[in-house]
């Protein structure tokens, strides 16, 4: 009785512990809440605000497609500051109810003042379905005041003199005042004396100027403004050739310092909110170049200080063929746009368009190099042909003058050649025929049934993969067999015995009739050909009871050849049914019997 | 009297089915010759309009339609669009003739000249030139590989059934096993090249960027910052999707998230939405 009482207990005990188990994980509510944490909703421009986006859901069937889409505003900059997940059980009566919550941080950042609606939305999956949540309050967020427009300054290659502040951007341009083409170096340097983090958020913008990356100090240095010791970064150095006369306008940058975050002794650690500082922009005067005095083949972008060389790869050649005029322009300035203007009339010669390679220096902060063109002639002409001189002209802008130079001229022999072919008209100068589309084709329109083709990746694996398995099966069932199933003994014994058995069966079948003593002594006969075994195989009766006289008890070979005789006896004449019934009990005593 | 009014119904249903089917033909033919039309006047935005529509109408697959579509939109200066289509218009499903693959070949790589350009001036990113490994793979990767180790894998498991028929009956097997040996070796070679191609097929970038610069961003979602800028034309890689978003790799490893609608996988049969701007094909005659 107490025992059945402790099975019974320990049963509903156990049911209990899995309903606690099984329960909580099936009752779920599935449910989703987009809430928004805005701590402050009202700042100023240029001062950043942190937003939380909270979605809390309850129950497992509930999955987030994406992230929360926050509304385009303009003048309200949104940045994407990480994101935080926690997840808890709560059993109430029984009841268990999974709840979990992620939390998207933004920092919203207002350029310019108003209220700015935030609206955010987010899809989610529930039990299958696709919803689009909003908050069920939507927070705005009102920006006042304006940001001061930064004073652009006056001289844009002067250094601070002043403090301006905990961190100042101060950008620098070499030359107040340059000419179209020519290089000035742009330094954008961030001065600051704060414990904050200090990143950058937009670089300067340099419109209408083609810069160069120039070596960029990584140290930082220590200057003094009035009496305050700032830490110099340099962000950036280029050097910047300006592309258009007027006032080029070198725009600020801006950083976003973020203070330290204090740490709250009874809550959780105040964030004071980032904000924005502003780079003045600084203005150069961009000089055109001057009309008096300019060259008739000058080339826009031949701005700096340059020389010019050139040198043929033969100096004497048959009728028809062809040589390469090399010339190389090296100096400072602008090397990429470089060039000689219009090219000499090479007369006695087909010439070809040139290839040109650029190869670019900087050395210290001057943007230099060397352009090299090849030019294809090919003589057209005998006798004694000249190559002229290529001239350059540029603009020098440190003397202020345009400046002409010319490499040498060159002389080619060339030996005449009845056979030459020149066409200057089949292979002039190559159309870029490589720029233009093929047209669209106008014959009939053909159409292609989609098929689901017979053979597909998935139904190649697993034809592949059943090769191996059968492989594995074959010669591992052959191994397994060989090594666990019968011995080719006991399968020859087992062969033996079901043809004992199906003999014995037959003379069973036989009883009461002629044959059956015919029958009986053929299973007689068999048997003692089965207990001498090989033996015995085809010997008549005599010597296989000899050869049986080495295996056989005594009196189980009596029986045997008894029983023979008695058969023999009975065929020819003897034995009734009760005789039938007699031999076959002794001949199935004596099929019994198994030899050592 | 009922049998007067079901014929009538079968005559009319039939009626309805024969005339049916060439009318449809009809109106894809249609706009057809009406892009071709538009853009023999040079109306390469009418055209695009024109194509889209029978796009939109054919159920199958052409190859000229591909073409010239990715052509007229390659003349709009809608790159991405157009690398789309015309790579559509060459692969072996659209059963392609030489004349479309020379011309779609041609206009592909001056596309490429312009992707190239475009990433110069505008610092954006783009794939690396396809060089003969792609090429390889795909013919490593095709069905014919497939259904040749098939064959070796049966003349395998052939052999060994002869093989173990002949063991039975005493005969010697030296020739069955021999071949089996060969059947093996060869279906091993073909499972593992076919194996290594496909693999690479399925992760090779087949999707292409379609606007002209697309910017991935860092999440699946506009708020997030851009990550990287990829020029339309590029083919990227599909290395997840959600919500709306799909995040590539390009060869260099860069990745980003893209909106689903700015990207088209090259190897899946749902169609591309036109853009935007692309003109209505005008119905009157």
């Amino acid at each position: 009785m107490s025992g059945r009482f402790r099975r019974r207990t320990f049963v509903r005990a156990a049911g209990i512990a899995a309903a606690g188990v099984v329960v909580p994980s099936v009752a779920r509510a599935d449910d989703v809440i987009l809430k928004i944490d805005l701590p402050r909703s009202k700042t100023a421009v240029g001062r950043g605000v942190y937003c939380d986006v909270i979605v809390e859901r309850e129950g497992g069937s509930v999955k987030d497609l994406g992230e929360p889409d926050f509304p385009e505003l303009d003048g309200l900059d949104v940045s994407f500051q990480g994101q935080s997940f926690s997840q808890s059980v709560r059993i109430v009566n029984g009841i268990g109810t999974r709840k979990s919550t992620t939390t998207y941080s933004y920092l919203l950042v207002p350029n310019e003042p108003g209220t700015f609606a935030l609206d955010v939305e987010l899809e989610v999956e529930i039990n299958g379905r696709t919803r689009t949540l909003s908050p069920a309050t939507v927070p705005k967020l009102t920006a006042t005041g304006s940001a001061a427009p930064v004073a652009k300054r006056a001289d844009p290659s002067s250094r601070p003199d002043k403090a301006d502040g905990e961190v100042f951007v101060w950008p620098i341009a070499s030359k107040k005042k340059v000419y179209v083409g020519e290089q000035f170096v742009y330094t954008y340097e961030l001065w600051e004396r704060t414990m904050a983090n200090v990143e950058h958020k937009t670089l300067p913008k340099l419109k209408d100027v083609y810069t160069r990356e120039l070596r960029t100090p990584k140290s930082i240095r220590s200057e003094y403004l009035d009496g305050y010791r700032y830490r110099v970064h340099t962000i950036l150095r280029r050097a910047a050739f300006a592309q258009k006369a007027g006032s080029l306008d070198l725009g600020g940058g801006t950083f976003t310092v973020r203070p330290s975050s204090g740490i709250g002794l009874f809550g959780p650690p105040r964030h004071s909110a980032p904000y924005n500082v502003e780079g003045p922009s600084i203005e150069i005067e961009v000089l055109p170049l001057p009309a008096d005095g300019r060259p008739k083949d000058f080339a826009s972008g031949n701005v700096g200080s340059f020389t010019i060389e050139s040198s043929l790869d033969r100096d004497a050649i048959k009728q028809g063929d062809g040589v390469t005029l090399t010339v190389t322009i090296k100096g400072k300035g602008n090397i990429a746009l470089v060039g000689p203007g219009a090219w000499p009339d090479f007369e006695g010669f087909a010439s070809y368009d040139p290839k040109d390679e650029s190869e670019e220096a900087i050395d210290g902060d001057v943007v230099g190099g060397r352009r090299t063109f090849e030019i294809l002639l090919v003589a057209e002409e005998a006798g004694r042909l000249e190559v002229p001189a290529v001239s350059l002209s540029y603009f020098n802008p440190d003397k202020a003058a345009y400046e002409t130079i010319e490499s040498s001229p060159h002389v080619v022999e060339v030996e005449a050649d009845e056979n030459a072919v020149v066409s200057r008209d089949a292979e002039g100068v190559e159309e870029d025929s490589d720029a233009t589309l093929a047209p669209p084709i106008e014959s009939t329109m053909s159409r292609t049934k989609q098929r689901n083709p017979l053979m597909t990746p998935k139904r190649f694996w697993w034809g592949a993969g059943l090769v191996p398995l059968a492989a594995t099966a074959w010669f591992g069932g052959g191994l397994l067999w060989r090594r666990f199933g019968p011995s080719e003994t006991e399968r020859a014994g087992a062969a033996l015995a079901k043809a004992q058995q199906q003999r014995l069966a037959r003379m069973r079948k036989t009883r009461g009739s002629d044959a059956f003593f015919e029958n009986a002594g053929e299973f007689l006969h068999h048997l003692a050909q089965d207990w001498a075994g090989p033996e015995g195989k085809g010997l008549p009766r005599e010597r296989l009871m000899k050869v049986l006289a080495k295996s056989v008890a005594d009196q189980t070979r009596r029986e045997l050849a008894s029983l023979l005789e008695l058969c023999d006896l009975a065929r020819f004449g003897g034995g009734g049914a009760a005789d039938h019934a007699q031999v076959l009990e002794r001949v199935e005593s004596l099929a019994q019997w198994r030899p050592d | 009297m009922r049998r007067p009014r079901l014929s009538a119904v079968l005559a009319t249903t039939l009626g309805v089915l024969v005339l049916a089917a060439p009318a449809r033909a009809d109106v894809v033919d249609d706009l057809y010759e009406r892009g071709n039309a538009a853009a023999a006047q040079g109306e390469w935005s009418l055209a695009a309009g024109c194509y889209e529509q029978a796009r939109a109408l054919l159920p199958d697959r052409s190859a000229e339609l591909s073409y010239n579509l990715g052509t007229a939109y390659a003349q709009l200066g809608h790159t991405g669009y157009a690398a789309y289509h015309l790579r559509r218009s060459i692969q072996r499903a659209s059963d392609p003739s030489a004349e479309v693959v020379e011309g779609a070949r041609r206009n592909l790589g001056i596309l490429d000249r312009r992707i190239e350009q475009d990433a110069e001036r505008t610092g954006g990113q783009i794939s690396a030139p396809r060089g003969w490994w792609p090429r390889i793979r795909s013919a490593l990767a095709a069905r014919w590989l497939a259904w040749l180790t098939w064959i070796f894998a049966a003349g395998l498991i052939a052999s060994c059934v002869v093989s173990e028929t002949w063991s039975r009956k005493g005969r010697s097997r030296a020739i069955p096993r021999a071949i089996a040996w060969l059947m093996a070796g060869l279906f091993l070679i073909g499972a593992s090249v076919h194996g290594v191609a496909l693999r690479g097929e399925r992760r090779a970038a087949h999707h292409v960027v379609l606007p002209n610069l697309a910017l991935a961003r860092e999440g699946p979602s506009a708020g997030r910052s851009v990550s990287v800028r990829i020029v339309g034309g590029s083919r990227v890689r599909q290395i997840q999707q959600r919500g709306g978003w799909t995040e590539v790799r390009l060869d260099s490893g860069l990745t980003g998230w893209l909106s689903d609608d700015e990207v088209a996988d090259l190897e899946a049969e749902e169609s591309v939405a036109p853009v935007a701007d692309i003109p209505q094909c005008p119905t009157d005659r």
